[in-house]
């Protein structure tokens, strides 16, 4: 029986520090020696150490000795101990030599430590459960044969992984065993003691040969990650020798195959790169986007989209707010009573309904239930910048002279900030894209004042801040001959 | 190359990097007068312009230089400097180069020349 107890290891740990702490039960005569449990000490054989002048000296060495050596102790090469004690005598002399990267017997314990680790990350990708039912359910049991003693060094990887299961983990050196509570480690069994083969095997080798690519074939590489003394207790690696051999048969097969066309139902439509149409059919095409619009939640509540609405050549472009109760029922903008009064306001200030475009800064309606009606709630920052997108692209279809911002939150919008209507109202201004913009009130603000008075002035203002923008139109339209009508043009 | 000005390695004499041999070997070989070093005195810099070696070898031998250690021949192995290209160019505790003047010092650090497929 080889194996290294984790006593040893702390005893490791205490002679370094220098405190010699006997093990009456196994140690009573031989101080402290490292040892294979079992066996006679290597290096100095039971002597009298005990009552040595050595045993009660105290010295100290670097802790980074100690966590190197407590990893290269693992190691099976018999001359680990002779290689140690040697170390630990050097430092005893020159505490600086873990500082002398070239040293010969530092470099050969991080070989033997480097190695141990190696071992241990092997293990951890190596190990394969088996299942075995139980009286408590099922049991997990493995067999591995690691390079060094490492089952102890190595089992907290698989208390974390597999904490949940109860599992045994059999070498022919120590056996590492987890209730779901505690790891207890037991002596070393012989192969014949591992269950064999179960169902999942099967499974788990067809899967592993479905992942196997043919074109990717790197035997150096995969034995290299994969080293051929941990194959034995693989299942996959049955599989090894005859995917290897096929390979170049199933490379040529592949690339002989006719590529094979997806199933349709697998076949995605890409939608295509948007070309340069007519305004009226961008339109169309954006009112249809629009309706599966999600940027913001507002859709979720409204019966459906309200577009813009009017001829892809209007020089004229009015924004509202968002549509309201009717016009979220009929899905057109400026329908309800606001759009009426807007309907007669530019009737009376020469600007022809037909010939203009309309729409709004939000296109679904915000409202909160009361009752039987659905009370207007006015939209937030983020849904006015979600639904800009569509005002957007209905202003770069058609491209008006001069836009109208009703109210605020279109004002907002169009202009990419948040202005004070008091202030900018009745001006011409540029929006950030360089075009000409008014700013007004929207109807409904002149539906909701109380007093019928106020209702009458404010109205004569708003049809004067229409004529304004019907006589900056005329100006514009002259100045602009690009913009045509297209009916006309052809 | 951080550790080479500009012009050292290619320059309007030598405008093409050697096929034979690494680039800074054949600096070492056109610069044989800065040779050899002491490993034990030399600057950082200058050790990093040993044939072979590299910054991970160089801070290991600076390291040990710390500790009073002599660096010897057998530590280029574990230091993973190549023995035949460094040894002509430095000092260590063991070994004084004596090649450093021969005529035909670059021809033996050039590769063994190799045998070609014959298969078209």
């Amino acid at each position: 029986m080889h194996h290294i107890r984790t006593r040893e290891r702390n005893r490791l740990c205490r002679l370094a520090k220098g405190r010699p702490q006997p093990d009456p039960a196994r140690h009573s005569a031989s101080g402290h020696t490292w040892q294979i449990a079992g066996r006679d000490a290597e290096l100095f054989a039971p002597t009298d150490i005990a009552s040595s002048p050595a045993a009660t000296a105290s010295f100290t060495v670097p802790k980074a000795f100690i966590e190197l050596a407590s990893i290269a102790i693992l190691h099976r090469n018999r001359e680990r101990f002779a290689l140690l004690y040697r170390m630990l005598h050097r430092l005893h002399g020159d505490p600086t030599l873990l500082q002398i990267p070239t040293d010969a017997d530092l470099a050969s314990l991080h070989a033997l430590a480097k190695a141990v680790r190696r071992d241990e990350h092997k293990m951890h990708a190596f190990v394969r459960f088996r299942e075995v039912a139980s009286e408590n359910g099922s049991h997990f049991i493995a067999w591995f044969e690691p390079a060094h003693h490492i089952v102890e060094l190595a089992a907290s990887f698989f208390v974390n992984r597999f904490g949940n299961m109860i599992w045994s983990i059999l070498t022919p050196d120590r056996c590492a065993h987890w209730n779901g509570e505690d790891l207890l480690f037991s002596a070393g069994v012989p192969k014949s003691a591992a269950p064999s083969e179960d169902r999942i095997e099967d499974i788990w080798r067809s899967y592993y040969a479905s992942i196997f690519n043919p074109a990717r074939l790197k035997t150096k590489a995969m034995q290299s990650e994969m080293p051929k003394k941990y194959w034995r207790n693989l299942p996959e690696a049955s599989l090894i020798r005859p995917l290897t051999e096929k390979a170049e048969r199933m490379k040529r097969d592949m690339i002989a195959a006719a590529p094979a066309a997806p199933r349709p139902v697998l076949q995605r439509k890409e939608p295509t790169m948007p070309r340069a149409s007519k305004p009226e059919t961008t339109l169309k095409r954006l009112h249809a986007e629009a309706e599966h619009c999600r940027a913001c939640p507002l859709w979720k509540d409204a019966t459906q989209v309200v577009f813009g609405e009017g001829p892809a050549n209007a020089e004229i472009m009015f924004v509202g707010e968002q549509p309201g109760d009717k016009e979220d029922l009929a899905g057109k903008p400026f329908v309800g009573p606001a759009g009426q009064m807007f309907d007669r306001a530019l009737k009376e200030a020469g600007l022809a309904r037909d010939k203009t475009y309309v729409t709004n800064a939000v296109k679904h309606f915000k409202f909160v239930p009361r009752g039987k009606i659905r009370l207007h709630q006015k939209p937030s920052t983020p849904e006015i910048r979600a639904c800009h997108q569509w005002y957007e692209a209905e202003r770069a279809a058609i491209q008006p002279a001069l836009i109208v911002a009703l109210g605020a939150t279109a004002a907002q919008s169009v202009l990419g900030k948040a202005v004070t209507i008091g202030k900018v109202r009745g001006d011409i201004v540029e929006t950030p894209d360089g075009v000409k913009a008014l700013v007004t009130v929207h109807p409904s603000y002149l539906l909701r004042l109380p007093d019928k008075e106020a209702q009458q002035h404010e109205y004569a203002k708003f049809i004067d801040d229409l004529k304004i923008a019907a006589r900056a139109l005329k100006g514009l339209a002259k100045k602009d001959p690009a913009k045509k009508d297209p009916a006309q043009a052809a | 190359m951080v550790f080479f000005e500009i012009g050292e390695i290619v320059n309007p004499q030598h405008s093409m990097l050697p096929l034979d041999i690494d680039p800074k070997l054949a600096w070492a070989l056109r610069n044989r007068d800065r040779f050899p070093l002491d490993v034990q005195r030399a600057s950082r810099e200058e050790l990093l312009r040993v044939p072979g070696s590299g910054t991970k070898a160089v801070d290991r031998i600076l390291a040990a230089r710390r500790q009073q250690y002599r660096s010897a021949s057998p530590d280029l192995s574990r230091l993973h400097v190549p023995r035949s290209k460094a040894l002509p160019f430095i000092i260590l505790a063991d070994h004084r180069p004596r090649a450093l003047g021969d005529k035909d010092l670059a021809s033996r650090l050039q590769p063994p020349a190799r045998q070609l497929s014959l298969t078209l």
